[in-house]
């Protein structure tokens, strides 16, 4: 059985940081250059102050993938509230046929509409493009983002 | 939560001495293991109706579970106890979506979910929201409205349901 569930971090942050090296592997930019340290500290400062939202996909109890954004009123439009999203990823083995995507994101919109977030941000990485899943989901590409390296 | 659970392992005989909750037609719990500390003293056409209880064997072979239920009484200010029942939901099981709304029992108490055993995974609908109930939480819940529960978590479910009167 496949369940898409909100949840808190000191519920499911140990049995995603053992996903992480795979979803970074799989995604992350820079990899040489920049290694996986996330700032735990302020992701539970966050979820504290009520800005954080995370939603998990489990199967047969065990965690196979996750959604995590913030939701604040937008920077530029405070009467807008916003949820951005930070990350998203689902074990490949647990990809077929977008299911545990779609029930995924369903719980996403589900649990914002009822926190009353008014507008949703999704994010995909041009080498892994999503955008085939959010476009299904009726969302709107809307941005492009471009990155430099500039350190050493 | 550790002394119940533990008790609960020790005494298995008590899951389903009383099954009558997940044998009658179309019930939503036929997948539920039930134990009885307190119920109604005859089980027939009156049972909605009636609102003393009784306690059954279970009460003196679960004494574990006597501290939680009285401490759950005292914050809430409950004057009556009803039923006191423990329920095991297997991992893959669901509770299928009722409301409790028949008799005059659904209405005269507010029932409480004290969860003994609760994993991620596990899902509580009520209402149009969803809850996931960890263990050792406490939850009362309106259960007029129509709910369900899946059990998508490694292990059982089990929770000890109170229900008690506060006014």
């Amino acid at each position: 059985m496949l369940t898409a569930q909100k949840e808190t971090l000191d519920i499911a942050l140990i049995a995603m940081q053992e996903l992480f090296a795979e979803h970074w592997e799989e995604l992350a930019l820079d990899k040489d250059k920049v290694p996986l340290q996330p700032n735990y500290g302020h992701y539970f400062q966050r979820e504290k102050a009520g800005e954080f939202l995370l939603v998990t996909l489990r199967k047969n109890g065990k965690l196979v993938g996750y959604f995590a954004g913030f939701v604040a009123p937008g920077l530029h439009y405070q009467s807008c509230l916003t949820l951005t999203m930070d990350i998203f990823w689902i074990k490949p083995a647990d990809r077929n046929k977008a299911a545990g995507a779609l029930k995924l994101f369903r719980e996403v919109e589900r649990e914002a509409r009822r926190r009353g977030v008014q507008r949703i941000f999704l994010g995909s990485k041009l080498h892994k493009d999503a955008g085939r899943l959010f476009t299904a989901l009726h969302y709107t590409p809307v941005e492009t983002y471009y990155s430099k390296w500039i350190g050493d | 939560m550790l002394p119940l659970a533990l008790a609960l392992q020790q005494h298995p005989e008590l899951w389903d001495q009383n099954n009558v909750r997940k044998t009658f037609d179309n019930s939503p719990h036929r997948a539920v293991s039930d134990i009885w500390l307190r119920f109604n003293q005859r089980i027939g056409k009156n049972v909605g109706n009636e609102l003393q209880m009784v306690n059954y064997p279970a009460w003196n072979s679960l004494t574990a579970a006597r501290p939680i239920i009285f401490d759950l009484l005292r914050r809430i200010e409950a004057n009556q106890l009803g039923r006191v029942m423990i329920t095991r939901l297997g991992p893959g099981k669901r509770i299928l979506a009722h409301s409790d709304v028949l008799g005059k029992y659904a209405h005269f108490y507010n029932r409480y979910h004290v969860v003994v055993r609760g994993l991620p995974g596990n899902i509580f609908r009520a209402g149009g929201d969803e809850v996931f109930m960890p263990t050792g939480s406490v939850w009362w819940f309106n259960a007029h409205e129509e709910h369900e529960v899946i059990n998508n978590s490694e292990d059982d479910r089990i929770h000890l349901i109170i229900d008690a009167r506060t006014n």
